[in-house]
Order: structure tokens, then sequence, then C-alpha cells
């Protein structure tokens, strides 16, 4: 007799990998009777040689590599093929795979492969974008030098601690708690005697009962292990993994000390991942460095969409970019025009508000200052925003062509000037009004005081919501932005101009989806501004149905994943990256979803006409 | 008990149960890889777990056989097994363990029918326990019942073998640490739920890898 679900245990662990997660539970235990299952040790290094077909990885870590370096890592669900992905059979010779840690293997041969992929069409498509895709980023990677590769000194903290061999242990470990360091150098005339760290205070002297007036010479390790200051990362790596020291100080020629190097100044290095790209901007201190910085973003944005990451991380990660940038652009500010006469907060609108960033985008900002301000402190505010706005310009967040931004009068005002400006475009909603109010009433505190942010809100809030005249005029903007569809299902393009025959995505698909999210928002006084946030608000607080708000979200994620890729795309191809697409170039799957997702957009559209429209 | 002596030992027992054994357990011996020394690099396994009412093989019954063969140092899921032995008695205290029920064992099949189809699969292939012990001796109670001869056929044991590669080590061998999850973990290995004849089979043959890789 046989069981059903005899492979239990391999089974429900393909029932969480992709592409396998779309299987029915009998397809998923007939893929587990293919299954062959290798043990494969640490360090062990294989290739094409050591069998064909899918390996799929139940535990361990696997790195695939080429000379020129790390070219990606998989982790347990995820799964590799061994023999190139070329589509002309040929084998690429120059890859391998290493494991990084002991893995349990599972590996589907290739004859199983091929009659599941025959049997599946979306498990074939699965593949078939990946291979491209892998590709893609094989032929990218080449030649590119590792992050490893660049020099200690460019990474090392400088100024490392230092203290004289007679100085108590006590003492060393104030100056070590004071200075947030977590090692102390031991010199003698500028020369190198030791190093103790916070290990060794709590192996050497906690540990031992050892006296904390004793010398931190009794307790230093003598001639550590130092890099050359024309050392690589790559040294530094290996001689911590060989000696296991997480601290390594870095000479000069005559010995003596330069900087230290840390296993977290290591992992700052790693330029591919976002919270480390964050943290890098945040450290940078000229603007050409910052510059330079964020003139790396887009490959890493592509690297983002490449690797199949949530479109609302992507756009969340792209956010925080900016973020830091403008933070790091006020505190360099500050450091040169001193401290702010007064309280004041820094405006992001539109886009950044909303945590929707892109790539291309301009900046949209203003400086909301406290009403303590008397008129000869607004030079101040004047020259922080020059400052920060050509900064932000010279990073790739154009100047706003609408002139929304704190260098231009009109954006940067006392907390009272604001509110009376919010008041006078509700009173009389003109074509520009409404214009200005839809970036207006996204704002975030980007910098500074968040209760002058919040205030302001509030008070746009509590005017808006009664406001019938205003929600109308605001109701008939989001209804002439209406997504590009015919009564036929066809997709409308653009009839003239540099972007003829082809899509705005922005302005004709995920436009519309803001708008409407907004404009609900304001009217029943929802004070999130991301458009995920509203919508979900908005069906919790019975303004929406659960259903309209989902579908709403999918369309939102949908259109901005298809701008994602073809900005990724346009990258990949040298192009500046923009919002306009060609509906031919999109696969057949991508144009009826897109089409799905504006349907989607015009049945909430119809709400609206009934609901704000006046005499509809 | 060296590879030469076990051998020596199977060679002895099947010389004198030749007369006696059924076919299908003498056409097994024919087929046994040569077992003077210990098995080639890449020989073909099979790994084997009982589930058992008791721990005595004169009072206690088998419940259920897993098994899953090894070829060229990989696992073959395609010939995993697993057979519910019909019941000779009832269950009694151990089904708690083993999560079967009286009815399911009344589902069993016949333990004649569930030994040829071990016997099959296992021909040509030196088999493979997590503590060999306890299910050679039910195995070969079932043999000598239904076959008239125990089973002798050869086998390594990665309990054993673990024990050995700690003892080299001068690694002390604690009471109960060699346990099949523990072994697992030393190696690196995902946990499993235990319990179930074929998914220990299947643990004990991925530990196998692991310790063949070292």
């Amino acid at each position: 007799m046989s069981d059903k679900a005899e492979l239990a245990l391999v089974s429900d662990f393909l029932a969480e990998c992709l592409p396998f997660d779309s299987l029915d539970p009998q397809t998923l235990e007939d893929v587990a009777r293919q299954l062959r299952i290798k043990y494969v040790r640490r360090h062990h290094r294989f290739s094409a040689m050591d069998g064909d077909g899918l390996y799929i990885l139940r535990s361990g870590v696997v790195d695939e590599q080429q000379e020129s370096g790390l070219l990606q890592r998989f982790e347990s669900g995820e799964s590799f093929s061994l023999n190139g992905h070329s589509r002309d059979g040929e084998v690429t010779q120059s890859r391998y795979f290493v494991a990084i840690e002991d893995c349990l293997i599972y590996r589907l041969p290739d004859d199983a492969l091929r009659s599941l992929r025959r049997q599946h069409r979306h498990i074939d498509r699965f593949f078939h974008a990946r291979s491209e895709r892998l590709l893609r980023r094989a032929a990218r990677f080449r030649g590119q030098p590792s992050f490893l590769m660049q020099p200690v000194t460019s990474v090392m903290s400088q100024q490392p601690l230092e203290v004289g061999p007679e100085t108590s242990i006590a003492q060393t470990a104030q100056a070590m708690t004071e200075r947030r360091v977590s090692s102390a150098f031991v010199t003698r005339d500028e020369t190198l005697m030791g190093i103790v760290t916070d290990r060794d205070l709590r192996s050497r002297v906690l540990a031992q009962g050892l006296s904390p007036d004793q010398t931190v010479a009794s307790i230093m390790t003598e001639n550590p292990c130092a890099l050359a200051s024309d050392a690589t990362l790559f040294d530094a790596v290996l001689e911590m993994t060989n000696r296991g020291v997480h601290h390594l100080p870095v000479l000069d020629e005559a010995q003596q000390l330069l900087g230290v190097l840390t296993t977290s100044d290591v992992n700052v290095a790693r330029e591919d991942d976002p919270i480390y790209f964050v943290q890098r901007v945040s450290r940078l201190s000229t603007l050409t460095a910052l510059q330079e910085q964020l003139a790396r973003l887009p490959n890493l944005f592509r690297q983002w969409v490449e690797a199949d990451t949530p479109v609302t991380q992507i756009t969340q990660m792209t956010t925080a970019v900016s973020d830091a940038l403008t933070r790091r652009l006020i505190d360099l500010a500050e450091q040169s025009l001193g401290p702010a006469p007064c309280d004041y907060c820094w405006l992001g609108f539109g886009s950044q508000a909303r945590g929707e960033q892109l790539l291309g985008g301009d900046q949209d900002n203003g400086l909301l200052i406290d009403n303590a301000a008397i008129d000869d402190d607004m030079a101040w505010f004047a020259q922080l925003a020059d400052f920060v706005c050509a900064g932000l310009n010279d990073c790739g967040y154009d100047y706003c062509p609408g002139d929304v931004m704190a260098k231009s009068e009109k954006w940067r005002k006392r907390a009272a000037d604001w509110e009376a400006m919010v008041d006078g475009w509700m009173t009389s909603p003109s074509a520009s009004a409404v214009m200005h109010i839809s970036i207006f009433f996204d704002l975030r505190a980007i910098a500074g005081s968040r209760s002058l942010a919040e205030a302001l809100q509030q008070h746009m809030l509590a005017h808006s919501q009664r406001n019938t005249i205003f929600l109308a005029a605001l109701a008939e903007n989001v209804l002439a932005s209406s997504p590009p569809l015919s009564m036929f299902g066809r997709f409308l393009l653009e009839r003239s101009g540099e972007h003829q025959h082809s899509l705005d995505l922005k302005k004709r698909g995920v436009l519309p989806v803001i708008e409407l999210a907004r404009l609900h928002s304001l009217a029943n006084g929802i004070p999130a501004v991301n458009t995920h946030k509203r919508l979900q608000a908005l069906a919790r607080a019975g303004q929406m149905s659960l259903a309209d708000s989902r579908n709403l979200e999918d369309a939102f994620t949908l259109i901005n994943g298809i701008r994602l890729q073809q900005q990724a795309a346009q990258i990949a191809a040298g192009d500046e990256p923009d919002n306009y697409c060609d509906p031919r170039q999109l696969t057949r799957l991508q144009r009826s979803h897109l089409k799905q997702a504006f349907r989607v957009v015009h049945q909430a559209e119809d709400i609206i006409k009934l609901r704000y429209r006046a005499g509809n | 008990m060296s590879v030469f002596c076990q051998a020596l030992r199977l060679q002895f027992k099947r010389y004198q149960y030749r007369r006696r054994a059924a076919r299908a357990l003498r056409d097994c011996w024919q087929l046994s890889p040569p077992c003077w020394q210990s098995p080639a690099r890449d020989a073909a396994y099979l790994a084997i777990d009982l589930e058992m009412t008791s721990l005595d093989p004169n009072t206690g019954e088998v419940v259920s056989i897993g098994w899953v063969p090894i070829t060229h140092c990989e696992i073959d899921l395609s010939a995993a097994r697993h057979h519910l032995l019909r019941a000779e008695s009832l269950v009694g205290e151990s089904a708690v363990i083993h999560q079967l029920r009286d009815c399911d064992r009344v589902d069993g099949e016949p333990p004649a029918e569930v030994l040829q189809a071990l016997l099959k699969a296992a021909s040509g292939r030196v088999l493979l326990f997590h503590c060999a012990e306890l299910d050679i001796a039910f195995l070969n109670a079932l043999c000598q019942t239904h076959l008239a001869a125990p089973l002798l056929l050869p086998y390594v044991d990665t309990l054993q073998i673990e024990h050995g590669r700690r003892e080299r080590a001068h690694q002390p061998v604690r009471n109960g640490e060699l346990r099949l999850a523990d072994c697992r973990e030393h190696y690196h290995l995902p946990a499993y739920p235990a319990h179930n004849a074929l998914s220990d089979a299947l643990a004990t043959a991925e530990l196998f890898l692991a310790i063949k890789s070292r």
C-alpha cells in the first residue's frame, strides 16, 4: 500500500519554493518523487559536471561566482542550474558554484524538469524569464570591480582611539565609551604596541576578576596583525576570517597608525544593499561624494527590479535614499550656515511624501517655518533652501519645472502664511489652485520639527472635509486624467509629441489611482499619505468596499511594476528612465494585466462622478 | 565488529540456511555486493527504517517499513517506499508514538508481500540503518517467520560510523547523544519530524551522505 502524501516532508517544502508554490498537492508529490538528493560540504566547489537539472537548495547557502567575483547568492528555497543559461545551449565555462555552508540539495533531473515545463506554462515562463534575467545579470557583472577591491583606506574609520601603555584599564574603558568605539590602540611615540577590544575587557578583565586599576598594557594583544595602507578590502576580510578578529589597525609605511577597520565598516562598504546605501549617504561629507554615490542609484535600482523585489519595497527604498540625501544636505548646510534661528520643518511633497518615488522624478519640496521667525531670520532659510535644492539638483533630482521648491519664496513660509494660502486655494479653487493642492496635500516631514508639519496637515484636513465646492473641483481634476482605454478596451496612445504612440504610465496610469485615493482621503479626513495606506484606511473606515480597495491597490502595484520594469530596461540600455511605454513592447500577459488594471480605475472613477461631482 | 568478521559471519550463516531459506531470500544473497571489504565509494545503499510496537523482537511487531535507495552518492526519491504492515496483534501503546491507529493496521499489507518488495529493493545494495541492531533483529524475526531464515545481508550503521569517528577524534560521546536528530544537527541538516518510517529512512540516508562527504 502506498500512502498518498508519503513524501510530505519534501513536497511541503517544495510548496514554499518558487515556482512550485503554484502547483497542486498531487503534482507536488509527483515532482517530489522525481527528485534526487545530494549533500554538498562547505567550501566544496562544483560545476556543470556534477549533474544536470535544477538544483533546489533545501538547506545551506551557495554562491555563484566567476573570476570577476560573486554573481549571486542562493539560500534555502532558491534554485539554480549548473549548466549555462545562454540560449544557444553553450555552457558558460567561467561560472562555478561554491557551497558557503553545508548544503542539502534537491536535484530535479533535466528530463523531469522539461516535462514539468511542458505541462505547466507558468512554470515554463518562470524559467524562461529567469534565464534571460540571469544572462543579462551575468553580462552586466563582467569586468565590474567588486566592492572587495577597493582600498581599506577608503572605508576605515580614521582617528582611532589611542592610549598610552600606562593608562589604566578603567580609563581606557571610559575613553572607549565616550568615543563610542569598540577598540583602543596602545601606542608609544606613535608606534603601535597593541590593541584592546570590547571582548578583551570582558574575557581578560571581568571574567578573570582583574582590577581595573591595572595598566592597559597588561591586557592588550601585543603586536596585533595589521594591514598596510595599500591593502584592499579583500585582504582585510581574508585576514579577519583567517584570524577570527573583528578589528584591524591600518598602518602607513612608517608603521604609524592611520586608522582602524572593523567588520561593520566592511559591511557598510557593500554597495548593493539598500540599508548600507542609505547609511553611506548619511555619512558622506562633500557634495561631490554624494553626487558619486547617487550616480550608483540607477544600477542598484535595476538590480532590485531584476531581483523581483516587490514594487512597494523598491519605491520605499528609493524614497529612503532621497530622504537620506535631503537630510544630509540639510546637515551640511547647517554646518556652514550655523544653527537655525528657530524651529522649522523641511517638507517633501508628491511622490517623496507618499513614499512612492521612482527614478527620474523632479524635486517637490517646501519649508515650513515657525511663526516665531522674524523677517531677518528668513534670510537664513533662503540660504538653506538654495543650498539643499541645488544639491538635490546636482544629485539627479532635477529642479521642479513648476517651481514647487523651498528655494522659491512661495513655498518657503511661516506656518500662519501657509495656512492662509491653503485657505485661499480652498475658497476659490482655480485650476492652478487645484494643481497646487494635489501636490501640497501629499506632504511629509523630511527633516526638522515634525509637529509643525502635523499641525499644518490637521488644518488642511479640517477645512477640506466639508468643503463641497473644493471637493467637486478636485473630482473634476481626477476625472480629467482618466486611464487611456477606449470604449472597446483598446489602449489610447499619446497622439502627438515626442512620445507619440506610447502610453504615459505615470500620468495616465498611477496618477489616477493616487488622485482617487487622495480625494477620498481628503473627503473623509484620513491623514495617511501613502496611496496603499490611504486605500487601506478607506476600507477600514467603511468609505470604500474592501474589494474595491484591494482591487485599486493591486492595479496600482501592477502599473507601478510595469513602470519599474520599463525603467530598469531603459537604464540597462543606457537611456534616461522615463514613464512612457510602447504597449507593443509589452508581453501579452502584461498587456492584459494592464488593461485589467485600467478597468479597475475606470470603475472607481464612476463612483467619484456620483459622489463628488456637482450637478451630475 | 570489523567488516571482515561481519562478512565471515554472514557467509557462514548463509551456508547454514542454504537449504531452508526461501528462494527470494537466496536470490537476494546471490546479488548482494561482495562484503569482504568496506563498500566501494559509490556503492549502492538502501536506507531502511522500521516502526515497531515494542522494543522486544520476541513480543513486538513491525508496524511500518520505509526505505529509500542511494545510488552514485545521490538519494533517489523515485524509489522511496513506505509500507504499513497488517497487524498480527493489536498496536498497543506505541501507536501513540507512531500516530498509527489499529484501523490503519487493518488496511495494512500482508508482511510477507512487504518483505518480497523489500528484498527486491535491497538486491545488490548494502543496507543502511541508524542504530541497526534493533531494526535488524526485527527484520530477522520477520524473515524467519515468512522466509525460513534470517535476513543475512550486509549493512552499515550511521550511529556506529559516527561513534567511531568521534572516538578517533577523541571526542567523548555521552549516552543518547548520537540520536538521529542530534547527528543530523551536527552536520547542519534540517530538522525533520521523527517517527515515520520513511522520513526516518530519508533522514538516515541524508546523514549518511553528510558523513561520507567528510
